[in-house]
């Protein structure tokens, strides 16, 4: 199907931050977890997990292999940007960078932006 | 390391509370999940503080408290890397549920729309409901008797004089009763009759009823209270007893107060005492059918009765010639009704052969099934109306259809969105008939409510040729049938829209930006269910004008005399005192003379039965004396007048004269005919001084016919009638009364009252009231019928002028763009408005085209509901397809207009 990336956005701000995560290589579920909080947005495994299904599906997400680790499965999915995935980041982030430019033109927060 | 932290506990917690997700979500990420739990523990909670730890819970139970629902309620056709099988259900639920929620919310945010559809909606389907209901009452319920299919009803047919539906006399009965071995047994009823009841309270007119001594037995009803009839009771009578009187439930809760005590009461029944031996249950009600001359003869039995009494056996005992019983019989049981037809055709021979007076008259026994028998005149005007109302929700339908089509074409970018993240087409039909669902549910619920109202609205108007209105109500089946209709208007107004707008040139044509209603393929299909709209509108309006012309033929009926300002009513003389001839004359001299000598009184006169009031037994008459077995006989009913009745009716003298009191005084030998009788028995000559003869009993009178009057209708306002001749009387036991008042006729009713009272105070003058009134009862059902008709042609008419103004509005909209490059290439307002116009016209006339040849096809269906009308009636064709096309082009005149005077640069700039 045609994927006009302007016609998902504005991305929610979970979705928005896997993606961004992501952009620097792949990640598996719990790392991708911890750099979203430290982004500033609370997310459980439950929504991590359901956010990346959704996005396999939409094909902007795809496994990258299992990484050896501790824990009860013993190994951990990794998942990695597809092309298209990265071109709804970038069009997502212009948005965002857009926004923040109107925000800073705005003068919404005086001198502080 | 400490491989036990987090706990045991807590991680066994946690995987129960992973069922919570859906099974292929726990399949794919149950197990990373679990790890990330246990990774998430060990390093924000690494101090194993009670309030770290409470802070990872909080994470964990909010991040599942947001994602179960989305994964539950999410739909997941296809989840990658597993096989969709065995979830599939579960998934489909959990769609369907989030398609509703989506669709409640959906049609919270477009009220307007939402509130055109269910109201649409709601009143096809109320009406739909309410009709069904009544279809469901009055045709499908079962008689209140017990083992109803066994019964029929029990008629005489002349085929001599072709007439049918003829009483019974009471020597027949018997015969029936003796001859019939198929038949468990018959029973008789009498016309009920108005009497006076008088007991220790004050007077009150009452129905009674006359049955034969079997009669409850026979219907397989107890009194619910006290004991029925018993064959002791005719020894009893005989011996000068009281006769046992069984009361009816409403009587008795009505002037006895449900007093039980009420059982052994004596009371005075047209002054005849009686004993109460019984009350009847609420429910039970002597449900008959009509006899010969339809609604007209119903007049009296179609009161509810009040008092039953039984027919002495004395009572069976008259001439063969006096058929004045109505007969009904059981089947044995396992007799087929051929098996039962088949032995009374038997004993039609035989009695035959046996008597004279059925052989001259080639009488012969019809039986029918009862519950046929009663509902037979209702039918054709239940149906009818059934049909006119399933006609009113297909347009509703269409109408929502064409709602939901043009919306449709508003939610192109939402539907874009939805199928590019990935909803398929089966999603989106989906989900366009979830949303008309949850509006056909809504306004179901409302047609519901509004049905309830609907029912007693009908049930108040029905008139008294609807049977059974007791029973109408809403029932199981009635809900039942709201549901089926639920579901037929969910698939007639969703399917076709969410079909249409889940094409797959759909995404193709969103794609590039267009609006989805410029497609032409939808455009036409607007226009087509337009086009079907107006062509059912017109049938509709056909019915309702057809209709409304047999309403007015009926009103302006010659009906041979005049029923404006002419005041009636009845007055029955009780037995004993009034059993003396002398006496009996005295009143009604009395009566009728006082009467007349009223200021703004012009002439008053007795007569029994009254025009339209019922029929008398019949006679045979012939104007060649001799033997019964003459040629020239023929059969009528005699009717009884006294002098000035004639002046009262205003009947229209043609030949002779009147009667006069001279008539009475010397108990006359004459008659005066109607001008029906004097053509059949003299064409073409002059009948006054030719005699009649008349049978009476055995043997035959001839009188002199000394006056020719107009035929004066008795029978139906409109349509065949029986002969009449008048008899001149001093007056039998009851009478009525016919007063021609100069203006205001009920200003008469305290004087007249006045005058009953002196003469005798025991006595009440009832049924009072203006002839215009009496056959207002009689125009009843055509009015009934012509109203809901004209109400649902009505609703078609506006609901097609909505379809139409809709469709052309849109199309407009989407021509805007068209339209300003015409005008500012030079096209005038007319030209547009020509153009615009051009379209709609197409449209209607194709809708009146397939409706009038629809309407050709079908009105033949309601011929038995037409009086003086044919059913392809040129005048009203053509008057309801002017009507039609009128409101139709007017409905697209205003968005046309509007096109019109479109500034072609304001389009062209949006552009």
């Amino acid at each position: 199907m045609g994927k006009a990336p302007e016609q998902r956005t504005p991305l929610s701000p979970s979705a928005f931050h896997i993606l961004l995560a992501l952009a620097e290589g792949p990640l598996h579920g719990y790392a991708l977890m911890q750099q979203v909080a430290d982004a500033g947005v609370k997310v459980g495994p439950g929504t991590i997990y359901g956010a990346l299904h959704r996005m396999q599906e939409a094909g902007w997400v795809k496994p990258a292999g299992a990484e050896k680790a501790r824990g009860p499965s013993g190994q951990r999915q990794r998942y990695e940007l597809t092309p298209s995935g990265r071109s709804v980041l970038q069009t997502e982030a212009r948005r965002v960078v857009h926004t923040a430019d109107l925000v800073r033109a705005h003068a919404v927060l005086g001198d502080e932006a | 390391m400490r491989p036990e932290y987090p706990s045991v506990f807590a991680q066994r917690t946690y995987r129960r509370l992973l069922r919570l997700y859906p099974r292929w979500f726990q399949d794919l990420y149950a197990r990373q999940m679990l790890n990330d739990f246990v990774e998430l523990f060990r390093t924000s909670a690494a101090s194993r503080s009670l309030g770290a730890r409470l802070k990872c819970w909080g994470i964990v139970l909010r991040d599942l408290l947001i994602s179960v629902p989305r994964e539950r309620f999410a739909s997941r056709p296809n989840p990658p890397h597993s096989p969709p099988s065995r979830r599939s259900r579960g998934n489909h639920m959990a769609s369907m549920f989030q398609d509703f929620r989506y669709a409640v919310r959906m049609l919270r945010q477009h009220p307007g729309f939402s509130f055109m559809v269910v109201v649409t909606l709601a009143l096809g389907i109320g009406a739909n409901i309410t009709m069904f209901s009544v279809i469901d009452g009055v045709l499908f319920s079962s008689l209140p008797y017990d083992d109803p299919g066994r019964l029929v009803t029990v008629w005489n047919r002349h085929a001599a004089t072709g007439s049918d539906r003829v009483q019974i006399s009471g020597l027949d009965f018997r015969d029936y009763r003796e001859r019939a071995t198929n038949f468990e047994d018959f029973a008789a009823i009498h016309n009920s009759i108005n009497q006076a009841l008088t007991d220790d309270g004050p007077a009150e007119q009452i129905v009674l009823g006359m049955v034969s001594s079997n009669f409850f037995q026979f219907l397989g009803r107890e009194p619910m209270l006290g004991r029925q009839f018993t064959p002791e009771d005719e020894v009893l009578i005989t011996g000068g007893s009281p006769g046992p009187a069984v009361i009816s439930h409403g009587l008795w809760s009505r002037r006895y107060g449900a007093d039980p005590g009420v059982l052994g009461k004596n009371i005075y029944i047209g002054g005849v005492p009686m004993q109460v031996i019984g009350v009847m249950p609420a429910d039970f009600e002597l449900v008959m059918p009509e006899e010969e001359g339809g609604v007209a003869s119903s007049v009296v039995a179609s009161e509810p009765v009040d008092i039953w009494r039984f027919l002495p056996d004395r009572a069976f005992n008259g001439s063969r010639s006096l058929a004045m019983f109505r007969v009904l019989g059981r089947m044995q049981p396992g007799v087929t009704f051929q098996q039962a037809q088949q032995e009374m055709d038997v004993v039609a021979r035989q009695l035959r052969t046996e008597h004279r007076i059925h052989d001259d008259r080639g009488m012969q026994i019809d039986l029918i099934p009862m519950h046929a028998d009663v509902v037979k005149n209702a039918k054709p005007v239940v149906l009818a109306l059934f049909g006119a109302v399933s006609f009113v929700l297909l347009i509703a339908c269409a109408n929502v259809a064409n709602l939901i089509l043009a919306r449709g074409a508003h939610r192109q970018r939402e539907f874009v969105v939805r199928a590019v993240l990935g909803a398929d087409r089966s999603r989106l039909v989906r989900q366009l008939l979830t949303e008309t669902a949850v509006l056909a549910v809504v306004g179901t619920a409302l047609g519901l409510v509004l049905a309830t109202v609907g029912i007693d609205v009908i049930v108040a108007l029905a008139p008294s040729n609807v049977p059974m209105t007791g029973q109408i109500g809403i029932s199981g089946s009635v809900i039942l049938f709201a549901v089926g209709i639920t579901a037929v208007a969910i698939v007639l107004f969703g399917l076709i829209p969410a079909a249409r707008v889940s094409q797959p040139n759909f995404r193709a044509q969103l794609n590039d930006g267009r609006a989805l209603g410029a497609s032409g393929k939808l455009q036409r299909l607007r226009s087509v269910i337009v086009v079907a709209e107006i062509a059912v509108s017109l049938v509709l309006l056909v019915g309702g004008g057809l209709m409304i012309r047999s309403f007015r033929q009926l009103q302006g009926a010659q009906l041979g005399f005049e029923p404006t300002a002419a005041l009636t009513l009845r007055v029955a003389l009780p037995h004993g005192p009034y059993d003396d001839e002398t006496l009996r004359s005295s009143y009604w001299n009395a009566l009728r003379r006082e009467a007349a000598q009223l200021p703004n009184v012009a002439a008053a006169g007795l007569v029994w039965p009254l025009p339209f009031g019922g029929n008398g037994p019949e006679t045979a008459y012939s104007a060649v004396g001799g033997s019964l077995a003459n040629q020239g006989q023929h059969v009528t009913t005699v009717t009884r007048a006294t002098p000035g009745f004639f002046e009262a009716m205003d009947a229209r003298l043609l030949e002779g004269r009147t009667f006069t009191e001279a008539d009475i005084a010397r108990d006359a030998e004459i008659v005066i005919v109607d001008d029906i009788v004097a053509e059949r028995l003299f064409p073409g000559e002059r009948a006054v001084g030719r005699t009649l003869w008349l049978e009476s009993g055995d043997e035959q009178t001839p009188l002199e016919i000394v006056g020719v009057v107009e035929h004066i209708r008795h029978q139906s306002i409109i349509g065949p009638e029986r002969e009449t001749i008048f008899r001149p009387t001093a007056g039998g036991l009851w009478m009525a009364l016919v007063v021609r008042a100069g203006q205001d006729p009920y200003g008469l009713l305290s004087e007249l009252r006045q005058i009953g009272a002196s003469l005798d105070p025991e006595i009440p003058l009832f049924n009072i009231r203006t002839f215009d009134e009496y056959l207002g009862y009689h125009i009843a059902p055509t009015r009934f019928t012509m109203t809901l008709a004209s109400v649902f042609a009505f609703v078609a008419l506006v609901l097609a002028a909505v379809g139409l103004y809709g469709v052309i509005s849109y199309s407009v909209a989407q021509r805007a763009s068209e339209i300003g490059v015409r005008m500012a290439l030079g096209a005038h307002d007319a030209n547009i408005l020509r153009l615009v116009l051009g379209n709609s016209v197409a449209m209607v006339a194709g809708g009146i085209s397939l409706g009038l040849v629809t309407s050709l096809a079908l009105t033949r269906t309601i011929q038995s509901l037409l009086y003086g009308v044919t059913p392809t009636d040129p005048l009203t064709f053509f008057g309801v397809s002017l009507l039609l096309s009128g409101v139709a082009l007017l409905a697209s005149y205003v968005p046309a207009r509007r096109a019109a005077r479109v500034d072609p640069m304001t389009v062209l700039r949006r552009e």
